[in-house]
């Protein structure tokens, strides 16, 4: 790896975890990466709970 | 609905999931379900204005933690179970352009950070008893969603081929005391011919045994049951080789490859079994830049794939694919 690689820089990164409840009851969890971010801190800046007609 | 049918004649199960049908379809950039929420914008599956990484329940599941019942009533010859599990979208990047090999090293080796933990955390239910990471990309795999993105399957048993898998391990594990992977691992690098590429502790081979012409194996070079057990520099590795491979099946043609990538590791059902080894498989469907690998009456009616290639020829035109040092 080199020195101050992307790759090394994203493994010195604390991973952040953010669980959130939609309204007909499904999970939707963000993840966050930033070095230092210490405990889950993401905070979507539109109201949890809205989905629509998504599919996979 | 979804539920399990058993399929006496080949002694597995089958999904039936008849709500999969209404899933939307192809739908215009601006109406990607996949994307954060613009302000003012139509409300996505994300209610946020933007993420890093995004993982949610499919709308549309095969597997359900509180499945329905079945709609049909079985009997001991013609069973039928309630479709337990899980099934999880994964979201690679806000970006609704692009594809996972077009992500820096930086967020493929994130990303196998929240794989891990997706394999971690479904793994520790107790009713799971197999993590089934895995990616279709491209329309001719039958993508009805073009933002970049791959899926998790919970299962509540073990699917039929990994089941296969697992019995081909114990049994070359009963012969030799060995681990089939790393044997086949040994091999390949023994001969050479197969290898795609290689870095300090993951290979890339279209192995000796490939069914697709470019079906192509990831493996860590020492034995690793599942992500949880790779170090930090095996994950970083493993980020680097991903991408290579990703770059070399776009550099292939000129243009960005489909395919099935799966990722097999240890069931989490508590059971420890011998021969189980982390690997990802890739199996791109074309042959040629216009051709495409059917599924045909040899491989779907009797069980036999026919490959129309050679590995090791095909193993060379990906080498020889340029791509820089990741």
């Amino acid at each position: 790896m080199v020195p101050g690689s992307d790759a090394e820089v994203a493994e010195a990164e604390e991973m952040a975890v953010r669980e959130i409840t939609l309204e007909d009851g499904r999970y939707l969890v963000y993840y966050s990466f930033e070095v230092g971010c210490g405990p889950p801190s993401l905070a979507p800046s539109l109201a949890d709970g809205r989905a629509e007609d998504a599919d996979v | 609905m979804s539920e399990l049918r058993w399929h006496p004649l080949l002694e597995e199960w089958v999904v039936t999931a008849t709500h999969r049908q209404d899933r939307t379809f192809l739908p215009p950039p601006d109406f990607c379900p996949l994307c954060p929420t613009r302000p003012g914008g139509f409300p996505t599956e994300v209610p946020a204005d933007n993420y890093q990484f995004v993982v949610f329940e499919n709308k549309f599941p095969s597997f359900r933690r509180e499945p329905p019942a079945p709609a049909v009533a079985g009997d001991d010859f013609y069973r039928v179970a309630p479709a337990a599990g899980g099934c999880e979208v994964v979201l690679y990047s806000p970006e609704h352009g692009g594809t996972l090999a077009d992500r820096p090293v930086g967020d493929i080796e994130r990303l196998v950070r929240v794989w891990t933990d997706r394999y971690r955390v479904l793994g520790s239910r107790p009713e799971v008893d197999y993590v089934f990471i895995f990616e279709n990309k491209g329309e001719a795999i039958g993508v009805t969603l073009h933002h970049p993105h791959g899926q998790i399957y919970a299962f509540s048993y073990l699917p039929p081929r990994i089941e296969r898998e697992l019995a081909a391990a114990a049994n070359h594990h009963a012969r030799t005391g060995k681990c089939v992977y790393c044997d086949v691992l040994a091999r390949e690098l023994a001969d050479g011919c197969r290898i795609v590429a290689e870095n300090a502790s993951w290979v890339a081979v279209i192995p000796f045994f490939a069914r697709y012409p470019y079906e192509t194996y990831l493996l860590p070079r020492a034995h690793r049951d599942s992500l949880l057990d790779l170090s930090r520099s095996e994950r970083t590795d493993f980020a680097r080789l991903l991408k290579t491979v990703l770059v070399k099946f776009d550099g292939l043609w000129g243009f960005s490859l489909p395919y099935m990538m799966v990722m097999h590791q240890a069931p989490t059902d508590g059971i420890a079994r011998p021969g189980t080894h982390l690997h990802v498989e890739f199996y791109p469907p074309l042959r040629t830049p216009q051709k495409l690998k059917y599924l045909a009456g040899c491989e779907s009616g009797a069980g036999t794939f026919i490959n129309d290639t050679l590995p090791e020829e095909k193993a060379a035109e990906l080498r020889a694919v340029p791509c820089p040092a990741f």
